[in-house]
């Protein structure tokens, strides 16, 4: 669509779970492989995956969910957001105790748009390894693969 | 050539002939490739042929020996746009030493990752976004990371904060 949309779409994830349900076709498909959520097609389940994303309660752990656009490639049928991402005061995120330690990420979603521009396809991906390291996770380190000499220059 | 043919190009080169992957993209300064956080452009953003050769280099390696462990990524899904296309692919890795620093030990590692590609006027790869599904990797690495379906009816949200 455009950045002012991806804004909206953003915002509607700290407003609620209806707002954000809007936004997506009747016939839609979302998916956000990292979470394990493939091929959600019910607005009940949409919605229900929304609600942690729309948390304003900063005392039961499940944090505020910051989201901040990066940018937008594509045109107004089908494109890329890229986006950051904070979760604020969370106390257990991904099954990890992350009580008092800061970390953000970086994700993209490739959206499809119908005539009314209204979200039919949604894949949303985010690097888990960067949250992992910035929470100090112990043995973690950043590069994915290391540097080898047996690959001249490898990263 | 088709969208799901040119995503098969794309990843067949990549893991096979990066001088014809590397042919497949814009001119230097013209294209940038994130497969990760940008921390920093300095490391994380490639730009150039030489950094584009160095940085995916183990993307096609193959000996099976020197710990770098040879990759396998099959391409699955092409959604076609107005100059761009996402790729969804699977991902595997044998003979890999370390993941992250953690221990392989020997393990098949198995996920599937998701490319964004854009196009300049001539077909050219102007911009590359890239992001492996990195968790079923850390899972079968034994790390205690859980992704319950908590949008199912009935899932009671308490239990995202008990472990």
């Amino acid at each position: 669509m455009d950045y002012a949309f991806a804004v909206k779409w953003l915002k509607a994830f700290r407003h609620s779970a209806e707002a954000i349900c809007e936004l997506y076709a009747d016939d839609f498909v979302f998916e956000d492989p990292i979470l394990d959520q493939y091929q959600i097609r019910d607005k009940g389940d949409l919605g229900r995956i929304f609600v942690l994303y729309a948390n304003k309660d900063r005392e039961n752990g499940l944090g505020v969910h910051n989201f901040r656009i990066r940018g937008y490639e594509g045109d107004r049928r089908s494109g890329l957001i890229r986006w950051e991402w904070t979760p604020e005061d969370a106390g257990n995120f991904i099954g990890l105790d992350v009580t008092n330690k800061p970390f953000f990420t970086q994700g993209h979603t490739f959206h499809v748009y119908d005539e009314q521009g209204r979200i039919t396809r949604e894949s949303s991906w985010w690097d888990v390894g960067a949250i992992l390291t910035a929470i100090g996770q112990p043995g973690i380190e950043k590069a994915r693969i290391p540097a080898k000499s047996a690959v001249a220059g490898a990263a | 050539m088709t969208s799901i043919d040119f995503a098969r190009t794309w990843a067949d080169t990549r893991q096979n002939d990066l001088e014809a992957h590397a042919a497949l993209y814009a001119a230097d300064e013209r294209f940038t490739i994130e497969e990760r956080m940008v921390d920093d452009h300095l490391g994380d953003t490639i730009s150039d042929r030489a950094d584009l050769l160095a940085q995916l280099a183990p993307y096609a390696n193959k000996d099976r020996d020197n710990g770098l462990g040879v990759q396998t990524i099959t391409v699955t899904e092409a959604f076609a746009g107005n100059g761009h296309l996402m790729i969804h692919w699977d991902w595997s890795v044998e003979g890999l030493e370390t993941f992250h620093g953690l221990p392989v030990e020997g393990r098949t590692l198995t996920s599937k990752g998701s490319t964004f590609l854009q196009f300049d006027d001539a077909g050219k790869i102007t911009l590359e976004s890239t992001i492996l599904n990195e968790n079923p990797v850390f899972q079968q690495l034994g790390l205690p990371i859980i992704t319950p379906h908590y949008w199912e009816e009935g899932f009671d949200p308490a239990s995202l904060t008990a472990a």
